[in-house]
């Protein structure tokens, strides 16, 4: 395994308005902080460190990371450190609460799956035969107890990138009150207070079909934004049917007649990042199921 | 609630941040209409309670919380005394208010206030535990409580399961209007105010803080299970245990003295209580869902040292109607023997009792309540209730110790209390 680039840079882009730009969890990342203090440096670095631990953590393609030490010892019960106990509680609450939508387990049909663009779908044989070691419900979770049957694999690849978003926009929240913080980890983003001079930020929804003419340009001074989508991640079966990357848990297939994308204005990344992906599930009942939610957010169908 | 605010919530826990992100004030108002009357007509006892409750939630564990009650209280309450059928007068000796022959004496129509604050928070410790914490304030022109209350409570088993310890003390101070009695003597007798507190006696204007008067302080402590026993059923078992010593006679009744042949009243005299009190209480709750709809069964059992037992059954179901329409119908039976010092009277020429009181409230008794109450969904955070209950207390109206005349008269009127509470529930 490569180490993974660790380069950045940082940018003061107007007085006391730092950016810093890496890439961490396949997307490119941004963090800006407005502050006076000349510890914004140090801390924008930390923030880089903090998304690379978490990446490097939960990562189910790096064989060392947790992750996949606890995937490894699926069979027995284990203990987990804090933040991992807490993420999977996180992760039993989210399913609990959306039926089983939401499911981490998902790791059992995600090793099937490339969304590369090229490689073809698993069979609906493979799928079958895999679907009794996916479903959270066979977890066992106490406290930082658990246990994992034999077989059974987990990925946060639908919490972890906006769990460092939130976790990051806040600890600078935090270390920083009152200055203005913007975290972007491709899109996903959590912003906390404003710029000093008042403005706000501006978030553009991307159209996916035309990079270049967003949807919309919002502006925000507290709140996130995440998006779910397929576009640049996808599969084409044989019949050169594009199929998204967001599985269904229960068949471990793509839901048919999604949208493109889904952009959810929202509080925090994690719960913008869980409407779009399950209005993603949703398929053609997207529109309906964001509207009974009470959030701002934009639907993109396909082209054609 | 709905699916956005419930994963807002589950983030706020998973970023454990002070500021959640979820964070939700909610105020909810109510105002309760409260109408007593029992079985002969005669009016008693009515309330009207505005009440009002502010609460700032970050997560269901994470929140604080603030109670503001105020009562006002008017009628009449039973002064303890048995009907009979000769006209009655109060005291015997100089009357001050008389009865009519047939009807069970009430004390003179009475008017009080009481204001109640009570201040609550749960925080949590960690992923797996946290804790409750409360102080509470209440007054009346006649009586004064302060009190203060935590529990901690722990997850095992995923969260399956919870176990809580808590504790509360409660200190009371009251002074009656008509002052302190010795036990026992006479109504309206020269002895009847030499221990009348300084305030005592007459009108008094509500006073807070001022703690003249006798006291009282409770103990309580309490250990409970709750156990999610499938996806769509709770259980929850509660012991607890109640200690109260200090003085609790009400001097605002009074019990009849007969004649040991006739029946009838030759003396009304003050009653006399023990000054300790040890309650315990069991209680199961089975919640369970059915779809959109729950029902939820309580049974409680309670003894303490004066001998009362009580059973109690309530059972609530929530019925769904539609997206906006929440109707919950309320039944309730209670059933409670009488404490060992209750006496419906006492007889000329006995030996005093140590204790004594003839508060039917001690008496052996059935509650039978029934009621319904529907929420209206106006919007996703403001909603409407409306709530009727109907309250039935009755006993025993010819127990077997009534003597001569007492046995012509109806010896526990059935009580029977409507209460109305209107209620407007908002979010911000």
């Amino acid at each position: 395994m490569t180490e993974p680039q660790r380069s950045w840079t940082i940018t003061e882009k107007s007085p006391g308005l730092w950016l810093i730009q890496f890439e961490a969890m396949r997307s490119p990342c941004e963090v800006w902080l407005e502050t006076n203090q000349i510890s914004a440096e140090p801390a924008l670095v930390w923030a880089a460190n903090e998304a690379w631990r978490i990446e490097q953590k939960y990562s189910r393609f790096n064989p060392d990371s947790v992750l996949s030490q606890i995937n490894q010892q699926a069979g027995d019960w284990q203990t987990v450190d804090e933040e991992t106990a807490s993420l999977l509680e996180f992760a039993d609450q989210c399913w609990q609460l959306t039926n089983g939508l939401i499911d981490v387990t998902i790791g059992g049909f995600l090793s099937f799956w490339r969304f590369d663009g090229k490689t073809p779908p698993p069979t609906r044989n493979q799928l079958k035969k895999q679907a009794p070691y996916v479903g959270w419900q066979k977890v066992k979770l106490d406290g930082d107890k658990l246990f994992l049957p034999e077989g059974m694999r987990l990925d946060f690849g639908g919490i972890g990138k906006e769990y460092a978003v939130d976790s990051i926009a806040l600890e600078l929240a935090n270390r920083f009150p009152g200055a203005g913080v913007m975290v972007n980890f491709g899109g996903d983003l959590m912003c906390s207070g404003g710029k000093q001079d008042g403005s706000a930020w501006t978030v553009a929804i991307e159209n996916p079909h035309n990079v270049q003419q967003p949807i919309e340009v919002i502006e925000l001074r507290k709140g996130a934004v995440a998006t779910s989508g397929d576009v640049k991640r996808f599969a084409v079966d044989k019949r050169g049917k594009v199929l998204g990357h967001i599985l269904d848990p229960k068949t471990g297939w793509p839901v048919a007649k999604g949208p493109a994308t889904v952009t959810v204005m929202g509080q925090t990344a994690s719960q913008c990042g869980l409407l779009s992906t399950l209005a993603m599930l949703k398929g053609k009942h997207a529109d309906e199921f964001l509207k009974s939610q009470g959030v701002r957010y934009w639907l993109q169908d396909h082209a054609g | 609630m709905q699916l956005n605010r419930k994963l807002a919530m589950a983030v706020g826990s998973l970023l454990a941040v002070t500021q959640a992100q979820a964070e939700e004030w909610e105020v909810d108002s109510a105002v309760m209409l409260y109408n007593e009357t029992d079985s002969m007509g005669q009016d008693r006892v009515s309330i009207f309670e505005p009440v009002v409750s502010i609460t700032q939630k970050n997560t269901p564990d994470d929140y604080v919380k603030l109670d503001f009650v105020y009562d006002s209280l008017t009628g009449a309450t039973p002064n303890g005394a048995n009907a009979s059928s000769q006209l009655q007068q109060f005291p015997k000796n100089n009357p001050g208010y008389y009865v009519k022959e047939g009807y069970a004496p009430l004390n003179t129509n009475f008017e009080d206030t009481r204001i109640a604050l009570n201040l609550s928070t749960m925080k949590p410790i960690d992923r797996m535990s946290r804790f409750t914490a409360g102080a509470s304030y209440s007054v009346e022109t006649d009586y004064e409580s302060v009190g203060g209350n935590f529990s901690y409570l722990k997850d095992f088993n995923n969260k399956q399961t919870t176990v809580t310890v808590g504790g509360a003390y409660t200190m009371d101070w009251v002074n009656p209007s008509v002052g302190f009695k010795d036990p026992f003597s006479t109504l309206g007798s020269s002895t009847a105010n030499t221990t009348t507190s300084a305030s005592g006696g007459g009108e008094k204007e509500l006073s807070t803080f001022n703690f003249a008067g006798k006291e009282k302080n409770t103990l309580d402590m309490i250990l409970g299970v709750s156990h999610v026993l499938n996806s769509k059923t709770l259980l929850n078992l509660n012991y607890g245990i109640s200690s109260t010593s200090g003085y609790m006679t009400d001097d605002y009744k009074i019990i009849s003295v007969i004649d040991g042949t006739t029946g009838f009243a030759q003396d009304y005299v003050a009653e006399a209580r023990p000054d300790s009190r040890f309650k315990q209480t069991l209680k199961g709750t089975v919640v369970t869902a059915f779809g959109a709809d729950s029902l939820h069964v309580d049974y409680r059992y309670f003894w303490d040292d004066w001998d009362v037992t009580a059973h109690t059954f309530d059972v609530k179901y929530y019925l769904t109607v539609g997206e906006k329409l929440t109707v919950r119908p309320h039944f309730r039976y209670s059933a409670q023997t009488q404490a060992n010092f209750y006496r419906l009277s006492l007889t000329q020429g006995e030996a005093l009792p140590k204790y004594a009181s003839a508060d039917y409230r001690l008496a052996d008794m059935t509650t039978l309540t029934l009621g319904a109450m529907a929420t209206y969904k106006l919007a996703h955070d403001l909603s409407l209730s409306f709530s009727m209950e109907n309250i039935t207390q009755s006993g025993d109206s010819s127990p077997a110790e009534a003597i001569g005349d007492q046995r012509t008269q109806d010896m526990f009127p059935t009580i029977d209390m409507w209460t109305y509470t209107f209620g407007l529930k908002s979010k911000f």
